[in-house]
């Protein structure tokens, strides 16, 4: 990195308190060795920046710029490899996607994906990028480059699929989901998309026949039984919709995606640890819950709902008088806690 | 319609139960499943991609080539919405205002009335209060003036203090329908905290009923209402959609992932109760909520859109709930009704999941003669096209008609069926805005409401539809947080044009400079005795040329507003003078033969063969 860059970047670190900082040179934030030629390379690379942080809670400014100092500091590391900065860069894009500044979160991928374009990850967290900033356009490019790096990646297909199919592309989305079984047989999203697909082209047997695979391979997936009962009523088995209707829920089917996952990073903020915890819950990982709980109040040990939240988890998790404090502590706090008076009167 | 979770929402807990059975007594939306895939797909608005039209749809004379032209300002029309925010995020100050057009004079052109919010709380208003307004919504009379030559001055003049309309507490929608049977329209106006009805006097003022009407409500949010005849006695009945269980006292405060605060979710809150009422005769309201079925379910209801949707001659209607199942009220003939939203294919979206249902309307978009539904939803969501097989059973097309994908980027709220373009097919007008605010928005320090968004035109070509916003004009550039929408021929030149009112923003009036260049009939259904507007009538408009074309009489639909309850029917470049048939809600059918091009023409029941 040069000395004019570095200048760039601490000065930021120091502006970005108040004001949007733009970052150094394109050429001078483009560190590492020339990448191979791609569709991100070919485009415009724009310097990574740090927004205004200001609106965000004092802990994730602080978690943000020390990131932001991070790869600063990996920046200006001769020795550093270009692996290394391309995880670094994708380190502050974890952070801005959650945070969800998803045009730096964007940029610092596309970096990324300079310095290692073999890696299916970068491409891949862009596209979510994208797709979570609405540029399904920009999302379907990213999906396809990281594709072409890994073409079994079962989430990839299905992202793809599914931006596919918000397009009203149904073929293109139903070729996909397709290519998603071919890797996966079993996979009960990929099976609920193509029936989803079917759904849409109002290929009825087609799509109850995909349905009832997906439910039959995520039995917990109640989400599928509404359309799949549309389906059903559609092909004039009336009896079997009703049922499916009666059975319905909300639970989409499970997609275990270990690399989206990857960039799941815990903002320090009270709703990230929240929002953690509950997942936890859900997964009745009762201990998991309690821990990302506690932290949440390390964070911010006012917040009754994050304590109402442990008392929760700790009762479900059979400390019922570790649970007995944490409520009484709510509605000492927060006496209009409706909910915290009566899980207490409960115990 | 929110993404952020409450904080202090939504756990049940009960020592009856163990861990492993823990899952059934939660109450986080998901349920016990990581909801990750849904969770991550939240989108900001982007701009509109530019579609090619399929042919030209004519500019008017004088007009720029523009579709639509805002002229509120050079017509008299001021108003500015005051939100009464903040800075504390409560839940009513992104939720209003609607917008009325009805005759309330009875001089044959549209009158306006808009809703109007207060300060929420005691703190200091972020906006400042609207220069020389006086508290409460504005009547607007229309002074529409046709010279000899068939040019229009619009002009509205500001009537409200000597109108007699106070409305008392925060403002959200307004209803309109004639409840006592007189020839003059009524008011019914929603709001945070007290709904109210205003008899209409006949002299240019009104009377506050709330009380002797037996609709007072003093302790609801009420957001979008309906009059409609549903047990056929003459005599129109009311629906008033409530919102949430919400009070100031109790606010919770919600934050975003990064600690940002913001607006909550509709299930911080939970679901007020909604409210149907019986006209007894001479606008006296008994609620029959419970007696009718209707209390049996709820949510937090936001639109509310009334048709017969099964064909069965009986008048129904659909509950838009904000994420939760929508309802579909089948008239049962007995003053009941049951609700068929699952069954009918209207409860959810297409995979099954709850959408954040804000404004709707039913008609034929496809002119195959039973009425479908679309309704607006939260942005990532997409628009929701509900396509009836005509015995109330429903597909959801979205993606199959175009309407998806250019919705998606948008959170929409007022909304109708109407044939901008007169060309014999309805198309369509969402308005949107947005309601949590975007991280990045949070920087325009010069914008302490940065919900804005752009709306959306939908032109239908032969039952598909194609986005022409790009091509609408100027207006449709603007980025406001648009909520209510009323829809109706202001200048009664023979095109449907669009009052869009904007949270914290100026009320718009679109002029439609394309419509009249095509032929058109225009109706005004009354009724025999009572002289008074039978929406829920429908009408067939039967050519030599051309499918049959099926419209109903309404003032219901969009979001918390309500629309000329006339009939605007367009016939391309046919002139032929179309055979009309009516069917009153009475269910009683007629004829008439001939009924002339181009001009307004009065069909009163029982003058008909």
């Amino acid at each position: 990195m040069s000395q004019r860059a570095a200048v760039a970047v601490a000065g930021c670190l120091i502006a970005a308190l108040t004001v949007r900082c733009r970052g150094g040179n394109e050429a001078a934030e483009r560190p590492g060795p020339t990448p191979a030629p791609n569709l991100a390379t070919a485009q415009k690379l724009s310097p990574v920046t740090l927004p205004d942080l200001t609106p965000l809670a004092e802990p994730v400014q602080r978690q943000v710029r020390a990131r932001y100092a991070s790869l600063s500091h990996l920046l200006d590391d001769p020795s550093a490899s270009a692996a290394d900065r391309a995880s670094e860069y994708g380190a502050l894009g974890h952070l801005m996607l959650a945070a969800k500044f998803f045009d730096e979160a964007a940029a610092c991928y596309l970096h990324a994906e300079s310095l290692a374009p073999a890696d299916m990850r970068w491409p891949y967290y862009l596209g979510h990028a994208y797709l979570r900033n609405g540029d399904r356009a920009r999302a379907e490019v990213s999906f396809t480059r990281a594709l072409a790096l890994q073409p079994a990646y079962v989430p990839a297909l299905i992202w793809l699929a599914d931006t596919y199919l918000d397009e009203g592309r149904t073929e293109a989305a139903q070729d996909t989901f397709t290519r998603a079984l071919s890797a996966q047989p079993g996979s009960a999203a990929a099976l609920f998309g193509a029936g989803r697909a079917a759904l849409a082209r109002q290929d009825y047997r087609n799509a109850a026949q995909y349905m009832e695979r997906a439910l039959a391979a995520d039995p917990q997936a109640s989400a599928i039984r509404y359309p799949l009962a549309m389906a059903y009523r559609a092909i004039g088995q009336r009896d079997k919709a009703e049922t499916l209707l009666k059975e319905r829920g909300a639970s989409p089917p499970a997609l275990p995606d270990p690399v989206l996952q990857e960039s799941e990073v815990v903002l320090e903020s009270a709703v990230s640890y929240e929002d953690r915890g509950l997942q936890a819950l859900r997964s009745q990982q009762w201990q998991a819950a309690a821990d990302a709980f506690r932290k949440g109040l390390e964070v911010a040990p006012g917040d009754t709902s994050l304590r109402y939240w442990l008392g929760t988890a700790l009762y479900v998790s059979g400390d019922p008088t570790g649970a007995e404090r944490e409520f009484q502590t709510v509605v000492r706090d927060a006496p209009t806690f409706a909910r915290a008076h009566f899980s207490l009167g409960a115990i | 319609m929110r993404r952020l979770r409450g904080r202090g929402a939504a756990i049940k807990l009960s020592l009856r139960v163990g861990p492993a059975a823990l899952c059934s007594v939660f109450v986080l939306a998901g349920a016990c499943r990581p909801d990750q895939k849904t969770a991550d797909r939240t989108d900001r608005p982007q701009p509109l991609d530019t579609h090619a039209a399929t042919d030209a749809v004519r500019a008017g004379p004088g007009a720029s080539g523009e579709w639509f032209t805002d002229r509120a300002q050079e017509a008299g029309i001021d108003f500015v919405h005051f939100n009464g925010m903040s800075g504390k995020f409560y839940q009513p100050e992104i939720m209003g205002p609607g917008v009325a057009l009805f005759d309330y004079d009875n001089d044959g052109d549209l009158d306006l009335y808009v809703v109007q919010g207060q300060m929420l709380g005691t703190g200091q208003s972020l906006l400042p209060l609207p220069a020389g307004d006086s508290p409460g919504g504005r009547l607007y009379r229309n002074d529409l003036e046709i010279k000899p030559d068939g040019t229009r001055v619009l002009h509205f003049t500001d009537v409200t203090k000597q109108s007699g309309i106070v409305p008392r507490g925060y403002g959200m929608g307004v209803a309109t329908g004639d409840i006592d049977n007189d020839g003059w329209i009524d008011l019914y106006l929603t709001g945070f905290g007290r709904n109210q009805m205003f008899r209409n006097n006949g002299n240019g003022t009104f009377t506050d009923v709330s009380k002797t009407s037996g609709t007072d409500d003093p302790a609801s949010w009420g957001v979008s209402a309906a009059f409609f005849d549903f047990d056929r006695d003459g005599w129109l009945d009311l629906f008033v959609g409530n919102y949430l269980n919400y009070k100031l006292q109790t606010h919770i405060p919600c934050f975003g992932p990064s600690g940002a605060p913001d607006y909550c979710r509709p299930s911080v809150y939970g679901a007020q109760p909604s409210h149907l009422y019986r006209n007894t005769g001479k606008g006296r309201f008994v609620d029959v909520t419970i007696a009718s079925g209707v209390a049996r379910e709820f949510g937090p209801a936001l639109g509310v859109s009334t048709a017969d949707f099964n064909g069965d001659g009986w008048l129904d209607f659909f509950v838009a709930n904000d994420e939760q199942e929508n309802q579909l009220w089948i008239n049962q003939h007995d003053g009941t009704f049951v609700n068929t939203a699952l069954a009918a294919g209207v409860a959810l979206g297409p995979s099954g999941e709850r959408k954040a249902n804000m404004g709707v309307d039913a008609g034929d978009f496809d002119n195959d003669g039973d009425e479908d539904l679309f309704v607006t939803e939260l942005i990532a969501q997409g628009s929701s096209l509900f396509v009836n097989d005509g015995s109330g059973s429903f597909e959801e097309a979205s993606t199959r008609l175009g309407i998806r994908h250019p919705s998606l980027p948008y959170t929409g709220f007022g909304t109708a069926w109407f044939d901008f373009d007169n060309d014999g097919w309805l198309d369509l007008l969402a308005v949107n805005g947005d309601v949590n605010q975007n991280v990045k928005d949070l920087n325009r320090r010069d914008d302490p409401f940065p919900l804005g968004q752009r709306n959306l035109l939908f032109r239908n070509v032969g039952g598909r539809f194609e986005d022409v916003t790009n091509r609408a004009g100027k207006i449709f550039d603007l980025v406001e947080a648009s909520r209510g929408a009323a829809f109706g021929d202001i200048d009664n030149d023979g095109d449907v044009d669009v009052v869009v009112a904007n949270d914290a923003g100026r009320l718009r009036l679109l002029i439609n400079n394309v419509g009249s260049n095509s032929h058109w009939i225009g109706l005004r259904l009354l009724g025999s005795q009572t002289k008074r507007d039978m929406v829920g009538a429908r009408v067939a408009v039967m050519r030599s040329s051309g499918p049959t074309l099926w419209r109903r009489a309404r003032a219901d639909g969009s979001y918390a507003s309500a629309n000329d309850p006339r009939v605007l029917v367009g016939l391309g470049a046919s002139t032929e003078a179309p055979r009309v048939r009516v069917i009153w809600p009475s269910g009683r059918a007629e004829e008439w033969a001939s009924v002339p091009v181009d001009r307004y023409t009065t069909l009163v029941e029982g003058t008909g063969k």
